[in-house]
C-alpha cells in the first residue's frame, strides 16, 4: 500500500510498542491473506468458519501464547496482600 | 516488473516464453492468439489462482497432465526474482495438485528463498509477495489486471475494495478482537472470588503454619525432656549397675567367706576327732606301742594255739590207737564167741583149751575196759585242749580286733593329721582371697559412691538427688570401719532408691514419648492440611494469573478493536481521498479532453461521481451513467490505475483491450497516453487495434 495506506504507518499513530506493531501488522497481512481467497469468505463477504478459527489460531500464536506460558509474577502481587 | 514470462501448457500455450521492456510491452494478435491468457499466467504463477476460474485444471491445455508458468521479475530495489508454479492435473475428475518456489538471483546464482517442497505454505509466498512487491491478489485482481469488459465496471463502486484496502481486514480483526475480549472479560469475572478464596486460604495456611510451628517447639520441648531424662535413665540404670556390682562383691566376698568358714568348721571336726582319738587311744606314740604290744601278744597267742592244736594231734593218734587196740580185742572177742563151742587156734586150727579161751576172753574184756576208760581220759583231755584252744582263739581274735583297731585308728591318725594341715594352708590361701575379696568390695563400694556424688553434683537437685545424697552420706564410712552389714545396708537403700527412680523415670519416659507421638501425629495432621491448602493455593494461584492474564488479554483486545475500528475509518478516508485527487489527474493525463471539474469517491460504496466543467461544484453525477462508453472506459481506467497507485508506484499494469467501444480520436489518445504512465510503470498492453500507431518499446505477437 502507499504511504497513507501502508498498515505499519498506521498502527504509528497508535501507542503501541514495537512488537505490537509488528504482531498487529503481521496479523493484519495474514487476515488481507486469508480475505484474498474467495473461498474463505462468505456471501457478505465476511470469513467463513474455518478461516475465522485460522486467524483466532494466529491470534493466539502471537499474542497469547507467551503470555499464558509466562511464569506467573502476578501471584506474587495477592501474596503480598496477604502479608 | 516482470523481465520474463514462460508458460507451458497454460490454455492454448503449450510452452511460450517471453521476455517484456520495462516500459510499454504491447502484446497483440488475431483473435483467441491467448494475449489474455499471459495475464492470467502472471496471476496463476503469483497467486496460484485465476479470478473466474475455479479450477485450475480449467487452465491447463486440453489433455495436459501438467501445468507451469515461471515468472522473472525485477523490485524496486533492484533485487531480481525467479517465481515458478506447477500443477500435475490426474485423474478423470483432473484435480490439481501443486507447489511453488521462489527464488532469488545473487551474484549470477540462484537461492531458495521459499518452496512448497520445503513445507513452506502458499501463506508465506503471498506474504513475500506482499513483501516484496506490495500487493495482495485481491489488490492485483483489483489495481493492476484491467480486465477486456470489465473496467468501467469498477465506477459503480465495489464492496470488495473494503477487502483490497485491509477495510475489511480491520473490521473482521475489530470484531474478532471485541468478541474475544468480551469472552475474556466473561471468564475473568470470577477471579475477585478467587482472590478472596486464595487470601483466605493464604491465611489458613498461615495459621496453620503457626500452629505447626508451635506444635513443633512443644514436640522439641518434650524431646529435649525425653533426652534428658533418658540420660537420667542411663545414669540410674549405671548406678543400677554400680550397686549390682557391689552385690557382686558382696556376694563374692560372702562366698569366700563362707569357703574359709567350712573349712574352719572342717579343721575344728578333724582337730576334735584327733582330740577324742588321742583321748580314747593316747597319742600317735602311745598308740604305736599300744600296737607294737598287742601284736606281740597276738604271737604268743598263735604260738599257744600251734602247741593246744599239736597236743590235740597228739590225742588223736592215741585215740586212734587205743581205738584200734580196742577193735582187734573186740575182733577176738567176736570170734571167740563165735568159737566158743569149738575153740581152735585161728593160725593153725588146732583146738584150743576152752578155759584157756575164758581166761583169755576175760582178759581181754579187762583190757577192753581199760581202753574204754582210757579213751574216756583222752577224750576228757582232748576237749579240755580243745577248749584252751577255743579260749586261745578268742583272745586270738580280740587281739587281731584291736591290733586292726589300733593301725585303722594310726592309719586314720596320720590322715587326719594331713588333712588338718591341708586344711591349716587352705585356711590360710582362704583367708588371703577373703582379704582380698573385702578389698575389692570396700574399693568397689567406695568407687560407686565417689562415682554417684559426681553424677549428683551434674543432677537437678530434686528430691531424688536429696535421697541420694543423703544414702551417700551413709556410704561416707572410714575405710576401717566399713562392715559387710553396713555396705549390704547402704546398698540395699541404694537399690531401692534407684529401682523406684528407674520406675519412675520409665513411666515418665513413656508419658512424654505418649505425649510426644500426640504431637507428631498432630503435626503431621497439619502438615497434611498445609499440603493441602498449598495444592488449593496453587490452583487458585494458577487460575488467578490464568484468570488475570485472560483479564490483561481483554483489556488489551478491546484497545486493538478500538485500533482497528480507528484503521478502518482512517483507510477509508485516507483511500477516498488519495483516489479522488489521482482519479482526476490520471484522467485528465488519459483522456485528450479536460471534461470534470471535481471527481469524488463515495466512502462508503467507493462510487464514482463527477462535476463536469460548467456545472456547479454541487451537482455531481454518478460516473457509472455518464454519457458515451468512451467516457466511462477512460474514467474506469483512471479509476483503475488510481487504485494500482494507492502502493505508490505499482510494479506493473496488465491492461487487457482499453479501447474497446472507443471512437479512433480517443484510442488513439489513451494508447498514446497511456504510454506516457509506462514511464513510471511497467505496462503490458493487449490490443489488435491499431497496433501500428502505438508507440511502445517492445511489441509482442502471439500467433494463433
Amino acid at each position: 500500500m502507499g504511504v497513507n495506506l501502508e498498515i505499519s504507518e498506521i498502527l504509528n499513530k497508535f501507542k503501541l510498542n514495537e512488537r505490537e506493531k509488528s504482531n498487529l501488522a503481521r496479523l493484519f497481512d495474514f487476515t488481507n491473506y486469508l480475505l484474498d481467497n474467495e473461498s474463505n469468505l462468505t456471501k457478505t463477504l465476511n470469513l467463513v468458519k474455518k478461516a475465522r478459527e485460522q486467524l483466532i489460531e494466529r491470534i493466539q500464536e502471537l499474542f497469547e501464547g507467551n503470555l499464558m506460558e509466562q511464569e506467573d509474577s502476578l501471584e506474587l502481587e495477592i501474596e503480598e496482600d496477604v502479608k | 516488473m516482470i523481465e520474463s514470462i514462460r508458460v507451458k501448457n497454460f490454455r492454448r500455450h503449450k510452452d511460450l516464453r517471453l521476455e517484456f521492456d520495462e516500459k510499454f510491452n504491447l502484446i497483440h494478435g488475431r483473435n483467441n492468439a491467448g494475449k489474455s491468457t499471459i495475464f492470467y499466467a502472471i496471476e496463476y504463477c503469483l497467486f496460484g489462482s485465476v479470478l473466474g476460474f475455479k479450477k485450475i485444471s480449467q487452465l491447463a491445455s486440453f489433455k495436459s497432465k501438467d501445468i507451469g508458468v515461471e515468472i522473472i521479475f525485477k523490485v524496486k530495489n533492484g533485487d531480481q526474482y525467479k517465481l515458478q508454479r506447477m500443477h500435475k492435473i490426474t485423474g478423470k475428475s483432473r484435480s490439481a495438485k501443486g507447489g511453488y518456489t521462489l527464488k532469488q538471483f545473487q551474484n549470477d546464482s540462484e537461492s531458495y528463498i521459499l518452496s512448497s517442497d520445503f513445507g513452506d505454505p502458499e501463506e508465506k509466498l503471498s506474504l513475500k509477495i506482499k513483501e516484496i512487491i506490495g500487493i495482495t491478489k485481491r489488490f492485483f485482481e483489483t489495481g493492476l489486471h484491467f480486465q477486456q469488459g470489465s473496467i468501467s465496471e469498477i465506477l459503480v463502486g465495489s464492496k470488495k475494495l473494503d477487502i483490497v484496502f485491509g477495510i475489511t481486514a480491520a473490521t473482521t480483526l475489530a470484531e474478532v478482537f471485541r468478541a474475544r475480549a468480551l469472552e475474556f472479560k466473561k471468564e475473568a469475572k470470577n477471579i475477585e472470588t478467587l482472590k478472596m478464596t486464595f487470601k483466605q486460604s493464604k491465611k489458613d495456611k498461615k495459621e496453620q503454619v503457626e500452629k505447626q510451628h508451635t506444635q513443633e517447639k512443644k514436640h522439641h520441648e518434650l524431646q529435649t525432656d525425653i533426652k534428658i531424662k533418658e540420660k537420667h535413665l542411663m545414669s540410674f540404670k549405671s548406678f543400677k549397675n554400680s550397686v549390682e556390682n557391689i552385690s557382686k562383691y558382696v556376694e563374692s566376698f560372702n562366698k569366700v567367706t563362707k569357703t574359709r568358714d567350712d573349712i574352719k568348721i572342717r579343721e575344728e571336726m578333724v582337730s576334735k576327732e584327733i582330740q577324742e582319738s588321742i583321748q580314747k587311744y593316747g597319742n600317735k606314740s602311745e598308740l604305736s606301742s599300744k600296737l607294737e604290744a598287742i601284736s606281740k601278744e597276738g604271737q604268743q597267742i598263735t604260738e599257744k594255739i600251734s602247741t593246744l592244736d599239736i597236743k590235740t594231734e597228739t590225742f588223736q593218734s592215741t585215740f586212734r590207737d587205743i581205738e584200734r587196740e580196742k577193735g582187734d580185742i573186740e575182733g577176738i572177742l567176736t570170734r571167740r564167741e563165735e568159737t566158743k563151742d569149738k575153740p581152735m587156734c585161728e593160725y593153725c586150727g588146732a583146738s584150743i583149751d576152752p578155759k584157756k579161751i575164758v581166761k583169755e576172753v576175760k582178759s581181754l574184756k579187762e583190757k577192753l575196759n581199760t581202753l574204754d576208760s582210757m579213751i574216756k581220759d583222752t577224750e576228757v583231755k582232748e576237749n579240755e585242749t580243745k577248749k584252751q584252744i577255743e579260749e586261745m582263739r578268742e583272745k586270738e581274735k580280740e587281739s587281731d580286733a584291736l591290733l586292726t583297731t589300733f593301725k585303722t585308728q594310726l592309719e586314720r591318725f596320720s590322715e587326719l593329721e594331713t588333712k588338718r594341715e591341708e586344711f591349716k594352708k587352705e585356711l590360710e590361701m582362704v583367708e588371703k582371697g577373703v582379704a582380698i575379696e573385702k578389698e575389692n568390695l570396700i574399693k568397689n563400694f567406695i568407687s560407686t559412691r565417689e562415682n554417684i556424688k559426681e553424677e549428683i553434683s551434674k543432677m537437678e537437685k530434686d528430691e531424688f538427688a536429696n535421697s541420694l545424697t543423703q544414702v551417700v552420706e551413709k556410704m561416707e564410712v572410714k575405710e576401717k570401719d566399713l562392715t559387710l552389714e553396713n555396705i549390704v545396708k547402704v546398698r540395699d537403700e541404694l537399690n531401692e532408691l534407684i529401682i523406684s527412680k528407674i520406675s519412675k523415670l520409665t513411666t515418665t519416659i513413656d508419658h512424654l514419648s505418649s505425649r510426644q507421638k500426640e504431637i507428631k501425629d498432630s503435626i503431621n495432621e497439619m502438615k497434611d492440611k498445609i499440603l493441602e491448602l498449598d495444592k488449593q493455593i496453587a490452583f487458585i494461584s494458577k487460575e488467578i494469573s490464568y484468570l488475570q492474564k485472560k483479564e490483561l488479554l481483554s483489556k488489551l483486545y478491546k484497545d486493538y478493536q478500538n485500533i482497528f475500528t480507528d484503521i478502518q475509518s482512517i483507510i477509508r478516508k485516507n483511500a477516498s481521498n488519495i483516489l479522488s485527487e489521482e482519479i482526476l489527474d490520471i484522467h485528465q493525463t488519459l483522456s485528450s479532453d479536460d471534461e470534470f471539474e471535481k471527481i469524488s469517491i463515495d466512502s462508503d460504496d467507493y462510487s464514482l461521481s463527477i462535476v463536469p466543467k460548467g456545472m456547479d461544484i454541487g451537482e455531481s453525477y454518478p460516473a457509472a451513467i455518464y454519457e458515451g462508453g468512451g467516457h466511462r472506459l477512460i474514467l474506469g481506467l483512471a479509476y483503475k490505475i488510481a487504485l494500482g497507485k494507492l502502493i505508490g508506484s505499482p510494479p506493473f499494469l496488465l491492461i487487457d483491450e482499453p479501447t474497446e467501444f472507443m471512437d479512433t480520436r480517443n484510442r488513439g489518445n489513451l494508447l498514446s497516453n497511456i504510454s506516457s504512465i509506462s514511464e513510471q510503470t511497467q505496462v503490458l498492453l493487449v490490443t489488435h487495434q491499431d497496433i501500428d500507431k502505438i508507440n511502445c518499446e517492445k511489441k509482442i505477437e502471439l500467433e494463433k
